[in-house]
């Protein structure tokens, strides 16, 4: 009897290994494959362009990305400052967001489709003309002209002024990046049992107090998962800094070694970063959401 | 005083100006004011490049025309679909996009219920691979994908775009195989079970009772994976470099080339002068780019919305 159990399951792991064996050949090729290259190169100094041919040198384009190109050190903690101060604001933004178009407002049907703008436009070269120089500055003038008249324009310091464009124009950015945080958060709260709110509401629990005691602590685990994924689609977007000055020493300079290194360098950064998040506020957070 | 009294009076106002009432009602001013600015934020760009697009040179130079073009024109229309070679591009990025996202949601839904369903041994490595595979820029790979693709000779064809995604990788595709597992993890085994005892292959019932059962799962894949394929650039500037064969996004930056080479000697200034000339035509085209997705958004959005209600992310 316990001989044909364990049958069973070689068996059942024979079937899962099967509906799996799609992306094991996928990710071997596609992802496996390149990225042991790139690991290779990043150690080796390619002799012949044409035919790939490579001498190990070591650590030396490893050394070389952060002693003697000068720009890749400051851009990549640039890049990482960005994408933190992003993350608390991308953070906040879709949140509050999720949570007015989840209660019942007036127009929520037409509220709803222009937030999910982002989620379909919020990639690509298209995004970035919306975002464009013109564009930012057109929504600038628009915001300033609807928000204070031309005397209190010009009774304003001019530092004043810079900084509320600055600020504009991170929201307008943030804003435009936080498509599917929206979404994640509107899902997680669409998972909240109204049941649990009836009972708040029979234990004469304010709204304040709702959102405090139920919705957040029940929200955390999506929390968690939306900042990781803002995280990884921070540091991974095609817009992202690093990666185009990596891409730039690649392509234009030539020196694939010194790129592979560098990406390298941050993709170690990516994972250790995002992987510390997850671990370090998993468990605060499963506590929260046990309570 | 007295009829002033009376109205109020009559009015009940004392009864309705509670402080309670007046706090309520400010709230919901603040919100109202607060979702239509964070609303004008995405719609003003649209607004500002529908408005423009429709505008001659003269309109866009003239400061004081801000918003409503004085003299409508369709010309620039016209020459965006020239620029973009619309006629072309439109359809090759049509047929990358569905074939990409027909792929995704065939490989990335299979391969999902395989690490949800059945336990073998090193799941959890493979699945830590999966999201692996999310997190690795692709720009860093770009090289050595490159190197791959010359190899098979798939350089020049849709085939780097297009076969990826059919074995669950392409782009973006470990979040669908964990949107997908989101969902099957969601699902009773019961149905399963009894299929089983029926005497169903797991292929079988994978086809025939849990594939039927992922409509809402399937429509946000369709919706995000078309999105992001429509939308991208990337992948396709390295790998599609006959201009027979370009795709509508890669037509945009093609597009400043081509307002460059317009002019004989071209300088910073002259190209600036040729782009703010061409700002209409600039506008009509992105909006064009755009409209596609805008469309099918607009067709799906309410399935969609049900869809992310039920797609079960959540346990």
């Amino acid at each position: 009897m316990k001989k044909r159990q364990s049958g069973l399951q070689k068996r059942k792991a024979l079937v899962g290994y099967g509906f799996i064996a799609p992306w094991i050949i996928g990710f071997g090729v596609f992802c496996l494959f390149p990225v042991v290259y790139s690991l290779i190169f990043s150690f080796s100094e390619i002799k012949d362009p044409t035919t790939f041919s490579f001498k190990m040198v070591g650590l030396q384009n490893y050394l070389d990305a952060f002693l003697v190109d000068t720009e890749f050190l400051p851009t990549f903690l640039q890049s990482i400052g960005d994408t933190f101060i992003n993350l608390i604001l991308i953070l906040f933004f879709s949140f509050f967001i999720a949570i007015i178009i989840n209660r019942k407002i007036r127009f929520r049907g037409f509220f709803r489709m222009v937030f999910f703008l982002p989620v379909i436009l919020g990639t690509g070269f298209i995004l970035d003309q919306i975002l464009g120089e013109n564009l930012q500055e057109q929504s600038i003038t628009v915001v300033r002209d609807l928000l204070f008249s031309e005397d209190v324009v010009r009774t304003m310091p001019a530092e004043f002024l810079e900084m509320i464009q600055e600020l504009l124009n991170r929201i307008t950015v943030v804003l435009w990046n936080s498509g599917v945080q929206i979404l994640l958060f509107l899902t997680g709260l669409q998972g909240i049992s109204p049941n649990i709110y009836e009972a708040a509401r029979v234990d004469a629990a304010g709204e304040w107090e709702q959102f405090w005691l139920i919705t957040l602590p029940l929200m955390s685990p999506m929390i968690l998962l939306t900042i990781v994924y803002t995280l990884v689609a921070g540091f991974t977007n095609s817009s992202n800094e690093v990666l185009e000055y990596i891409l730039e020493i690649a392509f234009q300079k030539n020196q694939l070694e010194l790129s592979s290194a560098m990406g390298w360098v941050y993709f170690v950064f990516i994972i250790v970063f995002v992987g510390l998040t997850f671990v370090l506020m998993r468990k605060p957070i499963e506590r929260a959401s046990d309570r | 005083m007295k009829p002033l009294q009376e109205i109020s009076a009559r009015l009940q106002l004392s009864k309705w100006l509670t402080a309670k009432n007046v706090k309520s009602f400010l709230l919901k001013l603040l919100l109202y004011v607060l979702l239509i600015g964070l609303a004008f934020v995405f719609l003003q760009p649209f607004i500002y490049m529908l408005v423009n697009s429709f505008k001659t040179y003269t309109d866009v130079m003239n400061m004081s025309v801000k918003w409503v073009p004085r003299e409508g024109t369709l010309e620039n229309w016209k020459l965006a679909a020239e620029v973009l070679n619309l006629d072309k591009t439109f359809f090759n990025s049509l047929l990358v996009t569905l074939l990409s996202t027909l792929g995704h949601l065939f490989s990335c839904s299979f391969v999902a219920y395989g690490f949800t369903r059945f336990r073998f041994p090193g799941r959890g490595l493979l699945f830590g691979l999966v999201i692996f595979s999310i997190v690795v820029p692709i720009q860093t790979l770009s090289v050595p994908l490159y190197m791959l693709y010359s190899n098979l000779d798939w350089v020049g064809t849709y085939l780097p775009l297009i076969v990826p995604t059919f074995v669950g990788m392409g782009l973006n595709g470990g979040i669908f195989i964990f949107l997908f597992r989101q969902y099957y993890l969601s699902l009773p085994a019961s149905l399963e079970e009894a299929a089983a005892l029926d005497g169903c292959s797991e292929y079988g019932t994978y086809f025939r009772i849990v594939l039927p059962s992922t409509g809402a799962t399937m429509l946000v894949s369709f919706v995000l994976s078309c999105a992001w394929h429509w939308n991208d650039y990337f992948e396709p500037g390295l790998y599609i470099n006959n201009s027979k064969q370009y795709l509508l996004p890669q037509m945009l930056p093609a597009m400043y080339d081509f307002f460059e080479k317009l002019d004989v000697n071209t300088t910073q200034e002259s190209l600036e002068m040729a782009l703010k000339y061409h700002t209409g035509v600039i506008m009509a085209a992105t909006l064009m780019c755009v409209i596609p997705l805008l469309i099918m958004f607009l067709f799906l959005n309410n399935k969609f919305m049900q869809g992310i209600e039920r797609t079960g992310l959540v346990e």
